[in-house]
């Protein structure tokens, strides 16, 4: 999820809403924050553009019409760690305890699931993921795995915050930019120039100039945008 | 404390969950109807919120009765649109037969147990009456039907 920095959490707790009246102001969707200028718009945490006479392909609507919600991957994700155990079927009872949810939540959570063919229930109400739920499965699975890797080995960070963060975007991260988080990983571990550049990012200090204008901030310091959302 | 008894006093609290979490789910579906059946089906869910809140009420005093105090653990967030009474039936029948499964495994646990196995058996036969009622009605395809027998029983 992104961090919000000082002038998204000012739009928030002001509510704005996109108007093209004004020059500037803040579009609130999805928990997402994005500066409009006339006619483009920026996430303030990615700092894509996105022509705003495109707006329908901007990044908060793709979370929205992701069709693999946060809920049904964890729901897919239990079916395969439960199945696993017992030729691919699971009982309703095993994914409730292994998702720490009641069985009547599961249940109508399997109901968009089959729904979509991504699973299939025999007359013993016992599930089990169809070809398609497997395949999206060990997508999610490759994607946690790779972001954790990154996480862990290239950016330090500890180890469950890793897995929680992985867990997080393992169903949000596009196939393209899992393909690319492999590749650079493979990069990375492949040349012995790529491993002392990774040995020296592990000691670098960062240190923000007073001016609080680098390369990477572009005039706002993001650093301390963060800090301030911690 | 015995394990067993914390185990059993856990499932309660699970099958407490089940029952207030069905309840929230009818009552919220009240709402969601939508259809010519309308108001007969809301008069269905009312009777719902009432009965499983009153079943979610005789486990948290079973609970307590074992000298523990009860724990509601519940995620939900419910949305959707407008629903017909035929799905929104389907969702309930799906519910009940969670409910009437988790008491069924439960009642293997609880056998010879001199309270809960009772309290158990007549969760189960209650359940089962539910169910049946559910489907019954499902065939048939009207709310009116159901209320007719909800009202005799």
């Amino acid at each position: 999820m992104h961090n919000v920095g000082r002038i998204g959490r000012l739009a928030r707790d002001m509510d704005l809403r996109p108007s093209f009246d004004r020059p500037a102001l803040f579009q609130r969707e999805a928990g997402f924050f994005f500066l409009v200028r006339d006619s483009s718009t920026t996430c303030l945490t990615c700092q894509t553009h996105v022509p705003y006479a495109n707006r329908d392909m901007e990044t908060w609507k793709e979370f929205e019409a992701n069709e693999l919600t946060h809920s049904a991957a964890h729901h897919l994700l239990a079916i395969y760690a439960v199945g696993s155990k017992y030729g691919g079927w699971a009982r309703v009872s095993d994914i409730a305890r292994q998702l720490d949810v009641t069985r009547g939540s599961v249940s109508i959570n399997l109901r968009a699931l089959k729904k979509r063919g991504w699973v299939k229930t025999d007359e013993h109400h016992m599930v089990a993921l169809s070809p398609e739920g497997t395949k999206i499965v060990q997508v999610i699975l490759a994607k946690r795995v790779v972001v954790k890797a990154f996480l862990v080995n290239v950016l330090g960070v500890p180890e469950p915050k890793a897995e929680i963060d992985s867990c997080k975007v393992e169903h949000l991260l596009s196939d393209e930019s899992g393909h690319r988080l492999v590749r650079f990983m493979r990069f990375l571990s492949s040349d012995p120039i790529t491993k002392k550049v990774l040995t020296r990012f592990r000691t670098f200090e960062c240190e923000c100039p007073d001016s609080r204008a680098c390369a990477v901030c572009q005039g706002r310091c993001l650093m301390d945008e963060l800090d301030r959302a911690i | 404390m015995r394990q067993e008894h914390v185990d059993i006093v856990d499932e309660l609290n699970r099958l407490m969950a089940e029952e207030a979490e069905a309840c929230l789910r009818y009552f919220q579906l009240r709402y969601r109807l939508r259809g010519i059946d309308r108001q007969a089906a809301e008069e269905f869910f009312e009777n719902g919120v009432k009965e499983t809140l009153e079943h979610a009420e005789a486990i948290a005093n079973q609970i307590r009765s074992l000298g523990h105090i009860p724990r509601l653990r519940i995620e939900l967030s419910l949305g959707g649109g407008p629903i017909r009474f035929q799905d929104a039936l389907a969702e309930a029948l799906d519910v009940e037969q969670q409910a009437l499964d988790a008491y069924k495994d439960f009642l293997a646990r609880v056998v010879g147990h001199p309270v809960l196995e009772d309290f158990i058996r007549r969760q189960i036969d209650v359940e089962t009456e539910h169910v049946q009622q559910i489907v019954e009605t499902v065939r048939a395809g009207s709310p009116l039907k159901l209320l007719d027998k909800l009202n005799r029983s």
